[in-house]
């Protein structure tokens, strides 16, 4: 990159809001080390987007009330009832020549299928969110990882430090249930009062922590960002609500 | 359906159900509605029985197209928001706190605010808030991937600009 072209609003803003690969951001973030005029743009367009998130946040953050279990329960309901129509058609037709040829104990049999449509002996099956009350947790995150707690609490705090270490380490002083998935962790916490000590690997690139769907944390390369804060401090303690 | 697929919904639904309820709730202002236009969305993802190349944007345009459906059918409900809105009690009147009374002008402000806005500006703005990434933004508003901080940065300004010309002329 020529040190003389000065980049465009859009890279910068996209490298406040984590959005370029590590080695771009990097390349980008020494071009603002040596670019007065780009330096000042970028803590322009930072000052911006953490003003604009302010003023959102008075919209409020409510937590979905949407709940799994009766998504899958409507889901499923209503393929349930779809496959027995076209089914219950089918059959029918098949039972009308069957009848007339084979008498009724192949009738019996074909009803009962039909039955067995509407009313499925195989019970719906549970949403796989894996509980497992511990007291912490470990894990090899990837590149984008998201921390991601139920909901807020009224009382407990989450502290946060980087570590030389290859695993994200999450410890709370009470039980809640964690599910580690591809892209992080969720922690399961409603009701809970739990403090929690979380412990990022320090070359992990991109970590958002959510509380109730809110981001209350990003670490972005070294920086730790908490809505007003950016600083690399190596322990961050917030209130999880 | 696989239990794959099942393993798959159960994750992005963890992950994303929220940050959709919160971008449909501040779209509609109306929390009751995004509630359902979130079930709904996901029971149709379920009924698809496969994950589409990008689940967050998918979910995002089905949500949107609902939300649209939705005004478009329930022109009546729409009023009566409006009076709703139109019948609240004046800033000075309210019994309320100052404080509160403080925070609810500023909310009617964001409000406001977000209303001068284009749509594409207003959807991008509460997209990015709710915890969209720029690849499912730019693929929900059918725009180029490059284009979103751009885009973010204009409508950021422009929001604010609004805000503060809104509420200085209020106070």
């Amino acid at each position: 990159m020529s040190s003389s072209a000065h980049l465009p609003d859009g890279e910068l803003r996209a490298i406040v809001d984590g959005e370029l690969p590590a080695p771009r951001a990097r390349e980008l973030r020494q071009h603002t080390a040596d670019c007065a005029a780009c330096a000042a743009r970028l803590r322009e367009i930072e000052q911006d987007a953490i003003g604009t998130g302010q003023l959102l946040d008075l919209l409020g953050q409510p937590a979905s009330p949407v709940q799994l279990e009766r998504v899958l329960r409507q889901a499923r309901r209503a393929r349930t009832w779809r496959a027995a129509l076209i089914a219950a058609s089918v059959t029918l037709a098949v039972v009308s020549v069957a009848g007339a040829t084979a008498g009724r104990p192949l009738v019996r049999a074909l009803a009962g299928r039909i039955r067995a449509l509407f009313h499925p002996a195989t019970p719906v099956t549970p949403p796989t969110t894996a509980p497992n009350d511990s007291m912490g947790i470990a894990f090899v995150p990837g590149i984008e990882t998201v921390i991601a707690f139920d909901s807020g609490q009224g009382a407990g705090l989450l502290r946060i430090s980087l570590a030389d270490t290859a695993e994200l380490v999450i410890r709370s002083d009470a039980a809640v249930s964690y599910r580690v998935h591809a892209g992080g962790v969720v922690v399961h916490n409603p009701q809970s009062a739990a403090s929690y000590d979380l412990i990022i690997p320090r070359a992990l690139p991109h970590v958002r922590v959510l509380v109730g769907g809110r981001l209350v944390l990003e670490k972005i390369g070294p920086r730790i960002v908490t809505g007003t804060v950016a600083d690399t401090e190596p322990s961050v303690i917030l209130p999880v609500r | 359906m696989t239990a794959g697929f099942d393993h798959a919904f159960t994750d992005l639904f963890a992950d994303r159900s929220g940050s959709l309820y919160r971008y449909i709730s501040a779209l509609s202002g109306d929390p009751a509605l995004a509630e359902d236009i979130v079930q709904e969305s996901f029971v149709r993802l379920y009924r698809r029985g496969r994950m589409p190349d990008d689940p967050a944007a998918w979910l995002v345009s089905v949500a949107h197209n609902l939300w649209r459906d939705d005004r478009r059918r329930d022109v009546r409900r729409t009023r009566l928001l409006s009076l709703r809105r139109d019948e609240l009690p004046a800033i000075g009147e309210s019994p309320a706190t100052d404080a509160a009374t403080l925070a609810s002008e500023r909310m009617q402000t964001v409000h406001q605010a977000l209303a001068r806005l284009p749509d594409r500006d207003r959807r991008l703005l509460l997209l990015r808030h709710s915890g969209f990434a720029y690849r499912e933004i730019a693929q929900a508003l059918d725009l180029a991937p490059g284009s979103v901080g751009t885009m973010l940065v204009r409508a950021s300004e422009s929001f604010r600009a609004a805000f503060y010309e809104l509420f200085g002329a209020s106070a």
